[in-house]
């Protein structure tokens, strides 16, 4: 039947033409370069209340520490436009993001922090480091020569932020061929490939490095609550165009989505695939989709047990 | 002669050009190392850019592939371009067409991955649907593959459109591809659910290519078309062009530099040269003050200043022998001072060349007729060394104006410091007491010689005052008569016993000094007349040119003439030969009128002295005086006998009518001025001087004396 082998050619061709491909995913790096003494100080003030002009919430309060660093929908502390209601994303490993935020608008973390800073003014911060021992000696120590303020703890922050890596994730030491994957995890990425989850979702974070539209093939009814690159460029083109998070310890980061609407991986699967690729996806297919997450999880960054 | 200041300034402007070569170097090599790095992050960036592109495309072309590079060559683009907008060596005027080029470049970097983002975007969505196609194709097939309904035909015929738009990069199948979809959207759905919901999906996808297909074409072609390599292109012509330019400059500004640096070394050589000119045209001249400074400018013996070195070195046993002509002041009278300098001149030509070859006598002109003869070490008697000198200088006929004449020296020695001055002391001393050299002796001193000095005159004033100062008298043999036809008077100071105290010699000079000359000559004049005043023999006296030059000495004359009639035919005034130099003609008028009163002129020391004997010889005298020096030995002696014969014969063939020899010492003498024709004779042969006329007679007793009359 010529039409038959005529069509199996083709689709041939197309499949070895697109799947021949080098690894998309690149394993978190074993040693993240940073300050450790300046992230452990980072670590206190990150979860240090009294930075809060109103006293009742740590960066941690909304970071949780337990959640990846992420931590569902919030108030829109970090205001730029109507946020409130926009899920906390997860702060491990987005050293690795090209952008920061749900719609980009940040690269720079420090430039970040300061701009968007909400928390204690200049001259109480100031108090607070002459005041606290622990803050006055350990300021003293990691900056010499500088009256410790604002910039200094901006610094220390951001030095903690960027050492939250979780390397070793089981998938990265697969990568790294240490270890073999289970069938289950294997099937997943198989499929996470093929199903062209990989389209979106790759590079060493396996997310994070592009902006994609979310309802891609079947639109959704879902508020964009401003956070998505419309908002902040006016161009059609960006409605509902958001920074693709990370998958990085997706295990941990529930809730899912830019409003946090989406409280189950599973059924997280099932919306997304329907309406970013057009399948519904079958029960085994989330399964092994799911093992596949789920050996995305890394170690618990080591600053945090550096007290 | 260069002054030292511009030299200064020469060293100085070398210094500066040095350094501002030295610090243009400097400079040349920084901006070289600025341009190499700007260059390199030029080059760095058309690397990464290239390598963005080739990124691109490999996204374009994989199904599976990570972002990550792209966002790694966006943020090395990033940072270059930033750091090299932050270059503040490129914010110059000279590189301001690099700085917008690159803020133009840096624009489209931004731009760049907002589009690389947007393509991003599209790019996945074509990937999946294109994979979803494929995959829901294959799906079908295998699930369906026996049923021979339109459906795959359609979707196989999507399937191949789908392939040739998204590997063709082609637009034109979309239009099959539409129509298949159309076809397949015609078709009522298969009843059974799941090949139903595969092709439904199938067709999503289908329209989801359609839709997004050419927005994704286009976007790829706009990113293609974004002209950052040309505005990189820009960038480095840019940079090459002011960086040519800027080498240009530096080109010309080292080549300025080191022709400076050269002109700079060419004016300090030049410095130099003359220096070196100068300080040879110094060293001459130091050479030539030195020897002007040392070296007396007539007679080029050393001088005085030359002296006053040598005492300063010299050891103690050196001895000076100093001695000066005699008579230098009359020579020079009767000569003219050229006639004197030629004089010096030839006593130390003389000296010079005797002594040429002793290092150890050293010769100096110490005064205007004074010379020095410094030794040292003395290796002979110093009486010999003085004696040798005296002979070498005496003993020469010097020339001046075509006469030969002789001099005598007188010496004065010193063994010690401060020679000059002691050496000085001596010769006046030997001056004074007639000698011809005297070495120092402490008593000699100066304090003593003073002392003297006014001693001798206060007695002289005393003896004047007293009456004391009284004519001697000392006869005159007429040779041809042979008797003494007259007396000579001769000033002396007496004591209180009319024994001589002091002797004319050393008084007359020193009265003309303390002015005392003319009251002795009066006292002499009035005495001698007063003498002859009753006698008829001729009496002589003395004037010197001193009272010549006193008028009043005249007006007493004419007085005593006036009051002893008759005297005035006796009277023979003897007037020193030599002394009235310079002043004939008042001698002339002098004499005139002398002779109207009877008066008879005798020119004194005839022959001694250097007298112009042609001036001499024109006065209306009537006696000569040969010089005792001619006569002293002219027994023993044919020059001085053919000089006095010849002046004999001389004298008598003008109008002088006497010739008198002085110095008459001994029988032998007188015979011998008989035989020559002289015509009268004086001299302590004949008669010593004498207070009383007569008193001393005519004696044969032959004796030696100083006196000369």
């Amino acid at each position: 039947m010529p039409l038959r082998a005529l069509f199996c050619l083709l689709t041939l061709l197309l499949l070895t033409t697109t799947t021949h491909a080098m690894s998309p995913v690149a394993p978190i790096p074993l040693h993240p370069s940073y300050d450790a003494q300046r992230a452990a100080l980072g670590l206190l003030l990150f979860s240090d209340r009294r930075l809060d002009a109103d006293g009742d919430r740590a960066c941690a309060d909304c970071h949780r520490l337990d959640q990846a660093a992420s931590g569902g929908a919030q108030d829109g502390l970090h205001g730029h436009g109507p946020v409130a209601g926009v899920n906390a994303p997860s702060l491990f490993n987005s050293r690795h993001n090209f952008r920061r935020f749900w719609n980009g608008r940040a690269q720079d973390l420090r430039g970040l922090i300061r701009q968007s800073w909400r928390g204690q003014s200049a001259q109480a911060i100031d108090a607070l480091l002459t005041e606290d021992p622990t803050y006055r000696t350990r300021f003293a120590t990691l900056y010499p020569g500088q009256t410790p303020g604002l910039p200094e703890v901006i610094d220390a922050l951001a030095e903690f932020i960027d050492a939250l890596t979780t390397p070793n994730a089981r998938f990265d030491r697969w990568l790294r061929g240490e270890l073999t994957l289970t069938e289950q995890e294997q099937l997943g990425y198989q499929r996470f490939k093929q199903l062209g989850c990989i389209s979106c979702h790759n590079g060493i974070n396996i997310g994070g490095n592009s902006y994609q539209y979310q309802g891609a093939v079947v639109p959704m009814q879902q508020q964009s609550l401003g956070a998505d690159r419309f908002a902040l460029t006016g161009d059609p083109f960006d409605h509902n165009r958001y920074r693709v998070p990370s998958l990085r310890n997706v295990a941990l980061t529930a809730p899912y989505l830019h409003d946090g609407s989406v409280t189950d991986l599973r059924a997280l699967l099932y919306l997304h695939a329907y309406h970013n690729i057009g399948f519904q996806l079958t029960p085994d297919e989330v399964e092994s989709l799911v093992a596949f997450l789920d050996s995305l999880t890394g170690e618990r960054p080591a600053v945090l047990d550096a007290r | 002669m260069i002054q030292p200041r511009r030299n200064h300034w020469a060293v100085l402007a070398v210094m500066l050009v040095g350094a501002l070569f030295f610090a243009s170097t400097e400079l040349t090599t920084r901006l070289l190392g600025a341009h190499a790095t700007t260059f390199e992050r030029i080059s760095t960036l058309e690397r990464e850019e290239e390598a963005l592109d080739k990124t691109l495309l490999q996204t374009a072309f994989l199904l599976y592939t990570s972002f990550d590079p792209l966002h790694a060559h966006l943020a090395e683009l990033r940072q270059v371009s930033d750091a090299l907008l932050a270059d503040h060596k490129l914010d110059r005027s000279a590189f301001a067409e690099v700085h917008a080029a690159l803020l133009d470049y840096r624009a489209l970097v931004d731009e760049k991955e907002g589009r690389i983002l947007r393509f991003g975007t599209l790019n996945a969505l074509i990937k999946n649907a294109v994979s979803h196609i494929a995959a829901l194709g294959s799906r079908y097939t295998a699930s369906y593959g026996s049923d021979h309904s339109p459906y795959l035909r359609h979707m196989a015929q999507a399937t191949a459109s789908v392939f040739r738009i998204s590997r063709g990069f082609d637009l034109d199948p979309l239009e099959t591809l539409r129509e298949s979809y159309d076809a397949l959207a015609a078709l009522p759905l298969p009843e059974a659910a799941e090949q139903a919901k595969l092709i439904q999906t199938f067709m999503v996808h289908v329209r989801l290519f359609i839709d997004t297909y050419p927005q994704y074409q286009e976007s790829f072609e706009t990113l293609r078309a974004l002209p950052s390599e040309a505005a990189l292109e820009r960038v480095r012509s840019a940079f090459l062009a002011a960086a040519a330019e800027r080498a240009r400059q530096i080109r010309y500004i080292t080549l300025a530099l080191g022709l400076l640096f050269l002109a700079c070394v060419v004016l300090v050589l030049l410095v130099l040269k003359r220096l070196d000119t100068s300080h040879r045209a110094l060293t001459l001249l130091h050479g030539r003050f030195t020897q002007a400074a040392h070296s007396d400018r007539l007679t080029h013996v050393r001088n005085r200043f030359a002296f006053e070195q040598a005492v300063a070195e010299a050891p103690a046993d050196a001895v000076l022998l100093l001695f000066n002509i005699d008579r230098f002041g009359a020579i020079n009278d009767l000569y003219g001072h050229t006639s004197g300098d030629q004089l010096l001149k030839q006593v130390a030509a003389i000296l010079s060349a005797h002594f040429a070859a002793r290092p150890d006598y050293r010769l100096y002109r110490l005064g205007s007729d004074q010379f020095g003869l410094f030794c040292s070490p003395l290796q002979e008697p110093l009486e010999q060394v003085a004696d040798a000198l005296r002979a070498k200088v005496e003993g020469q006929r010097l020339h001046l104006k075509g006469h030969a004449v002789a001099i005598t020296i007188t010496l004065g020695m010193s063994r010690a410091a401060p020679w000059l001055e002691h050496a000085d002391l001596a010769l006046k001393a030997a001056k004074r007491a007639g000698l011809k050299q005297l070495e120092y002796r402490p008593e000699l001193g100066e304090e003593s010689e003073v002392a003297h000095n006014l001693a001798r005159l206060e007695a002289v004033q005393c003896a004047l005052d007293e009456g004391r100062v009284v004519p001697w008298f000392q006869p005159i043999l007429d040779l041809r008569h042979d008797r003494v036809s007259a007396y000579e008077c001769l000033l002396r100071v007496v004591d209180a016993d009319g024994a001589v105290a002091l002797m004319p010699g050393e008084l007359l000079p020193l009265a003309e000094r303390g002015r005392l000359r003319g009251p002795l000559t009066q006292v002499m004049l009035e005495r001698s007349f007063e003498a002859f005043a009753q006698s008829d023999l001729d009496f002589h006296l003395n004037l010197s040119a001193h009272d010549l030059g006193d008028p009043q000495v005249e007006e007493h004359l004419d007085a005593l003439l006036a009051r002893y009639p008759g005297s005035g035919a006796r009277l023979v005034l003897e007037l020193r030969a030599g002394e009235q130099e310079g002043q004939w003609g008042a001698l002339e008028g002098f004499i005139t009128r002398m002779r109207l009163h009877g008066v008879r002129i005798a020119i004194d020391d005839f022959g001694g002295d250097h007298a112009s004997l042609v001036q001499l010889l024109r006065l209306p005298v009537d006696t000569l005086k040969i010089d005792g020096a001619l006569i002293r030995d002219i027994d023993r002696n044919p020059d001085a006998q053919a000089l006095v014969e010849s002046l004999v014969q001389l004298v008598s063939r003008i109008a002088i009518r006497h010739t008198c020899a002085e110095f008459v010492h001994s029988a032998e003498v007188l015979e011998t001025v008989r035989r020559l024709g002289v015509d009268y004779a004086q001299g302590f042969y004949i008669g010593k001087p004498a207070p009383e006329i007569g008193k001393a007679a005519f004696t044969t007793e032959n004796r030696e004396g100083a006196e000369n009359g």
